[in-house]
């Protein structure tokens, strides 16, 4: 069942998708911003720590890209990345982001959250 | 300490309300409702989101009391602090001037009432909320405790902000601020009882901390993580050639000017970034920010709106195009929480901030000097003060000015006459306090 307020500009289907590859997927919304929070989330082999609490933003972020992947903390990657995000303030708790452009245009919400993550696949 | 922090349209909202007359109880009632915050070790902040009047069909007709509400107007509270997780206060007036508290039957019946929806939702805080003509009184009933605690302070928070309970702070009797006395006879302490943040303490946050000093505050949150380099000594207020040569922290420059105005001063140096000590931030009754970026301010706005306390931002930038001589402007604006935020007044854009991500270009690495600082930083001062006493009597509304160092001039900007928004959509009053994450 879908009923929370931004969240509805994402078709139903799609936020059951997320959920159903992520059982315990919230919502939140901040400053007209709406984030989906997963915690410990199982990120690809390689990666340290193996698991880490997400938090997607799907639209436009508000330090100007066209959707944003934040981490509870570092991730130490197999290869290099630009973390350029470090304790960004959201929903009352510091973030960790790198830098990688995902235009969701035309993306379900699973498709933009898989290319965000695709950048710590070795 | 417990903190109560009241938006000004739900206060109007309260008193317009509580003032009407019954067709026969005495007085009126209500509940406000509320989220309640931590701050670091100064307790508790309680938020106000709400407000609902007992309906006239709920009160009783007993002329023994006041006011009698049946089970109906207790229910309605009690459901929604359930369905919403909120915390309830019962609220009544009391239609005189000065200090008010509870009087023998609002201990004896009300205290009960209240318990008994606390029962009903234990994780939330609930309590009293008696307010008079211009002052108020509130005792909240913790979650983790049995007994009412009384608040300490209890702020308005909007245009201008008001102070109706505080703790009792002695002034210095001294004649010291004798030459500001025309900012009325309360002004002294109001601004001593008002707990300040400043975010930066570069070219602008020196002169911020300095002229607070001067005109009464005394307790500050000071935040920055930075220290002096030789290149900062161009505008940093009190920095030195030695706290250069040291790599003195900026906080303990702007402590030391503090410090020298008024020794009695209580500042908090906090020498990191303000997001890493974000619960001392929401014990402030005023934030200003002094930093560079776009993305920056608008978290800091994120925050401080969050818990409801006024922001103050100021900002500096310099352009240069072709052959023409650089263009030195910047601007003041004043974000109140329940108000007009900074994306609403035009100044903070998706663009703006996409550009500054791709490091968009100003002229040359953040060019900063003292006077441009200087102008900003007073303007900034002014308005605060004139939110906390309300001398002039003129602040009713959006705040955002415009400076043209080129020209010399500060004025209202221009943006504020197309303003698409009366009312902030951003920001509702049911996301403030601790986030709410709900299962999708």
């Amino acid at each position: 069942m879908v009923a929370h307020h931004k969240c509805m500009q994402f078709p139903p289907d799609q936020i059951e998708e997320l959920k159903a590859a992520f059982p315990t997927v919230l919502s939140a919304e901040e400053g007209g911003i709406f984030y989906f929070l997963i915690p410990k989330f199982p990120l690809p082999p390689g990666n340290s720590p193996s698991v880490v609490d997400i938090l997607l933003c799907p639209t436009a972020d508000r330090h100007g890209y066209p959707s944003r992947l934040f981490f509870a903390q570092q991730v130490q990657s197999p290869k290099p990345l630009n973390w350029n995000a470090n304790g960004v303030r959201i929903l009352e708790r510091n973030w960790y982001a790198y830098s990688w452009k995902v235009a969701q245009q035309g993306l379900r919400l699973i498709q933009i959250l898989a290319l965000h993550v695709r950048a710590l696949q070795s | 300490m417990i903190r109560f922090r009241l938006p000004k349209r739900i206060e109007g909202e309260m008193r317009n309300s509580l003032m009407r007359s019954h067709a026969f109880a005495f007085e009126r009632v209500g509940f406000a409702f509320t989220r309640l915050g931590r701050s670091n070790d100064r307790g508790k902040i309680i938020l106000v989101t709400g407000y609902e009047s007992v309906l006239d069909d709920d009160y009783i007709n007993d002329p023994s009391v006041g006011a009698r509400i049946d089970s109906a107007a207790i229910r309605k509270a009690m459901q929604r602090a359930l369905n919403t997780g909120e915390g309830a206060f019962h609220v009544h007036i009391h239609d005189h001037d000065g200090a008010t508290g509870p009087s023998y039957t609002d201990r004896q019946e009300l205290r009960p009432m209240m318990q008994s929806i606390r029962n009903a939702s234990p994780k939330s805080v609930h309590g009293l909320l008696i307010l008079s003509r211009d002052a108020a009184y509130a005792e909240a009933l913790m979650p983790e405790t049995s007994q009412f605690q009384t608040v300490k302070k209890i702020s308005v928070v909007g245009f201008p902000m008001k102070f109706l309970a505080v703790e009792d702070l002695s002034s210095e009797g001294t004649d010291r601020f004798i030459r500001q006395s025309f900012l009325g006879s309360s002004a002294e302490q109001r601004i001593a009882d008002c707990d300040v943040g400043i975010i930066g303490l570069g070219g602008g946050g020196s002169h911020i901390a300095q002229q607070l000093a001067h005109v009464g505050f005394t307790t500050f949150a000071l935040f920055d993580n930075d220290t002096v380099e030789s290149s900062n000594l161009n505008r940093l207020v009190g920095g030195t050639q030695s706290d250069a040569k040291k790599s003195a922290p900026k906080v303990d420059v702007a402590a030391r000017l503090i410090k020298g105005v008024n020794p009695r001063a209580k500042i908090d140096k906090l020498k990191s970034r303000w997001q890493d000590t974000s619960e001392r931030l929401r014990a402030c009754d005023i934030v200003f920010g002094c930093v560079d970026s776009y993305a920056e301010r608008r978290d800091i706005e994120i925050a401080t709106r969050r818990y409801l306390i006024p922001y103050l931002d100021i900002g500096l930038d310099v352009h240069q195009c072709g052959d023409e001589p650089p263009r030195m402007a910047g601007q003041v604006i004043l974000s109140m929480p329940g108000e007009l935020c900074m994306s609403c007044l035009g100044f903070l854009t998706e663009s703006k901030i996409a550009k500054e991500a791709e490091q968009y270009g100003a002229a040359g690495p953040r060019p900063q000097v003292v006077w441009a600082n200087g102008v900003l930083a007073s303007s900034a001062v002014g308005i605060a003060i004139d939110l906390i006493t309300d001398w002039s009597q003129s602040l009713r509304g959006p705040v955002y000015l415009s400076y043209d160092s080129n020209t010399g001039t500060v004025e209202p900007h221009k943006r504020l006459l197309y303003l698409e928004h009366t009312r902030c959509p951003h920001f509702p009053l049911s996301q403030i306090g601790e986030p709410i994450f709900k299962k999708v």
